[in-house]
């Protein structure tokens, strides 16, 4: 009976030991048994308490907006890494790095760029067969599904492999035989154009004044006060102008996030000045903008011009009524004087512009007399100094216009 | 001379408290059935469903169907989003299947959320435990694997799934099999004894294989990390006493919403086995039962000597 009694016990220890040897293996991290400490943890030894984590790479590259420009990057892309079963899928470079500044920046793909470095390929991280599971990091085919299609079945709600990798002639998945795409597969084709709002009038949902409604002239606003689609559109969804088949919703916000993009030219605190875009039903809607009421209406080639060609800083402001203050560089070498309807002859396409125009005044007739006497009838307006022509911008004028 | 009139009600009143009486002692509430059946292996390996990331392109339905040997849908087919019109349950000849469910909220949220279907590969399966044969059985490594030579075809798994998953070839008359997901791990199957097909498949990497216990600590991690994109629960955590396979839902979705059925964390076989087992501790039924044989023959033996005199007399 003691021998059975001993026997039971030692059975008893080893279970306890062993399960107490499991317990610590529970607490390995992850899958990562192989790893080097030094891969998460910075400092040598760390506790519970305090871990010293490295940083994620995802969210490290704060400054990569600094250092990357829409310029230096390159317009389209190939991601060819299948192409021996499919056509390269063509990656409109620079229409997403456009659309990025919407939301997160470049950071929204390019999440990891070391200092000082130019960012890493995606590949140089995410393996094509990773040798080693790690559970947080994807492989290159799911690090590209990922970053591409969360937000492309949300506009097209279309999964189809074939949406981005046209099939090849030969290849895997039977096909035919198609050339290399280029950007015009892609814009109108794979990607839904986008209509441009002309004029919007909204109805705002919790009304201040009943039948109140709201204008914004959309184009207006971008094409001739050069708004930016990043003023306003800032952290929109994709699909929110992509989504296919579907009326963008209008997005809840308060009434300060409301006016917030208008108050950078708009004083919104003004009472009086609400009518510019808020009126009620019944009422005429507000006038458009004309440079007239600022007392210079515009003409000519200027009526054509965006408000910024002239108007530099933001908020507008007025300028000093002289051509010069635009112009100045206008030069006899650098001006084509036919664009004002005058071809200068010989005598006269070497003279500095301030000889005829006094002190550069434009707007104003030339003078003659410092070469010229008036009486004799060989100064302007009695003679020119050189043939007529129609001016540039009426000929265009004629062109469109017939 | 003793005479003993036993009626029929008095027969079955004292079985019935000598019956009763054996089962009590089993139906004891037992902590240590509890803890013993909930605890997965270490080395049980899983699934980990990564939910608000599926986009519904139904290719792990095409590799499962092409790993199992079932018709594998063609793109055209795969293409079709009209098959999300109506919930479709895992058959006898597509072990996995991709339902659509409506997003809440606005924008962005409204945005449809898919939900993959297949076995659970439960930690204590009541398929396991209602087959009276062993055709079903849980591995070490996690999966539930069904044997067919074994099964008589009764489908007590079919009724004992909490999820409904098993289901029966009722189109085989001659060697009809219960079907139902195997984490790939039956025989002729070409992923055998690796990462599942569904998985090795999967554009986004909605699904990872891995150990059980690594992959609830990344499911943990990633609601860490990222608390606006998932919900708290991590399903199959505690369901029915843990399954190998795990769900993370959408944030501001419940699992009930996205077709997940609310268990409690009690496996069902439990319930069933404590009763089942308990009546059977300390070889109480048959003692019992025997006892009480023994106890009614003896109070109802006929009195040999009585008859005996009644016959001399």
């Amino acid at each position: 009976m003691p021998r059975l009694f001993i026997a039971m016990l030692t059975i008893l220890l080893g279970a306890a030991v062993a399960e107490s040897a499991r317990g610590q293996d529970k607490k390995m991290p992850l899958a990562m048994e192989e790893l080097p400490c030094t891969f998460c943890h910075l400092c040598e030894n760390p506790t519970p308490r305090y871990l010293c984590l490295r940083r994620c790479p995802r969210t490290s590259a704060a400054s990569i907006d600094r250092k990357m420009s829409l310029k230096r990057g390159p317009d389209l892309v190939y991601l060819d890494e299948l192409e021996n079963l499919y056509l390269p899928v063509p990656f409109d470079h620079k229409g997403h790095a456009e659309m990025a500044k919407m939301t997160e920046g470049c950071a929204v793909c390019h999440h990891y760029t070391p200092e000082g470095a130019a960012h890493p390929a995606c590949i140089s991280c995410h393996e094509v067969s990773p040798k080693q599971r790690d559970m947080r990091k994807p492989s290159l085919k799911a690090a590209y599904h990922r970053q591409c299609m969360s937000c492309h079945r949300e506009w097209s709600h279309e999964t189809a492999c074939g949406v981005c990798h046209p099939p090849k002639a030969g290849g895997a998945k039977s096909g035919v035989a198609s050339r290399r795409p280029t950007k015009d597969d892609i814009v109108g084709k794979m990607h839904p154009p986008i209509p441009e709002p002309h004029t919007e009038i909204y109805e705002p949902r919790s009304k201040p004044v009943p039948g109140e409604k709201i204008i914004f002239r959309h184009k207006e606003h971008i094409h001739r006060f050069g708004l930016k689609c990043v003023d306003c559109h800032r952290e929109d969804s994709c699909s929110r102008c992509h989504e296919k088949g579907k009326e963008h919703k209008q997005q809840t916000r308060t009434l300060a996030e409301h006016h917030k993009p208008c108050s950078t030219c708009h004083n919104v605190d003004d009472k009086n000045a609400c009518d510019r875009c808020h009126w009620k039903e019944g009422e005429s809607k507000p006038k458009p903008f004309d440079h007239a009421s600022t007392g210079w209406p515009l003409s000519k080639q200027h009526v054509e011009l965006g408000c910024r060609a002239c108007h530099k800083r933001v908020p507008f402001h007025k300028l000093a009524r002289k051509c010069d203050a635009c112009h100045g560089d206008w030069k006899p070498d650098t001006f084509d004087h036919a664009v004002t309807g005058q071809v200068l002859d010989e005598n006269h396409e070497e003279a500095d512009c301030a000889n005829c125009h006094a002190n550069r005044k434009f707007d104003a007739p030339p003078k003659c007399d410092e070469c010229h006497d008036e009486d004799d009838g060989i100064a302007f307006p009695a003679k020119r100094p050189g043939p007529e022509v129609i001016p540039s911008h009426r000929k265009n004028d004629k062109s469109t216009g017939g | 001379m003793v005479i003993v009139n036993v009626s029929r009600r008095g027969f079955l009143k004292k079985a019935g408290a000598v019956g009763l009486g054996g089962s009590l002692v089993g139906l004891a509430p037992d902590k240590a059935i509890a803890s013993e059946v909930i605890a997965a292996s270490d080395d049980s390996m899983g699934v980990l469903v990564d939910i608000p990331n599926c986009i519904g392109c139904r290719e792990c339905e095409a590799a499962c169907n092409e790993a199992n040997g079932f018709e594998v849908p063609t793109e055209e087919e795969l293409k079709d989003k009209s098959v999300f019109a109506e919930h479709r349950r895992p058959g006898p000849h597509n072990h996995t299947t991709v339902n659509q469910f409506p997003g809440g909220g606005d924008g962005v949220e409204a945005r449809p959320i898919y939900v993959k279907a297949n076995c659970f590969h439960c930690n204590k399966p009541a398929c396991v435990s209602a087959c009276i044969v062993g055709a079903f059985r849980k591995l070490e490594s996690g999966p539930v694997v069904y044997d067919a030579w074994k099964c008589m075809g009764c489908r007590y798994c079919m009724v004992a799934c909490p999820f409904g998953i098993p289901t029966y070839e009722y189109d085989n008359p001659l060697t009809p099999q219960v079907r139902k997901c195997t984490l790939c791990s039956n025989e002729g199957n070409p992923n055998k004894g690796g990462v599942p097909a569904c998985v090795k498949t999967c554009p986004k990497e909605c699904l990872t294989y891995g150990k059980r216990n690594d992959l609830l600590a990344r499911a943990h991690e990633k609601i860490r990390s990222e608390p606006d994109a998932y919900a708290t629960h991590v399903y199959g955590e505690h369901e029915v006493g843990g399954t190998s396979w795990l769900y993370l839902a959408p944030k501001g979705a419940s699992f009930e919403e996205l077709g997940f059925l609310k268990l409690g964390t009690a496996p069902p076989p439990l319930r069933t086995e404590r009763i089942q087992h308990g009546i059977f501790k300390y070889f109480i039924p048959p003692l019992a039962w025997y006892g009480l044989l023994g106890a009614v023959m003896w109070v109802a033996r006929p009195n040999a000597d009585a008859a005996m005199g009644k016959a001399e007399s």
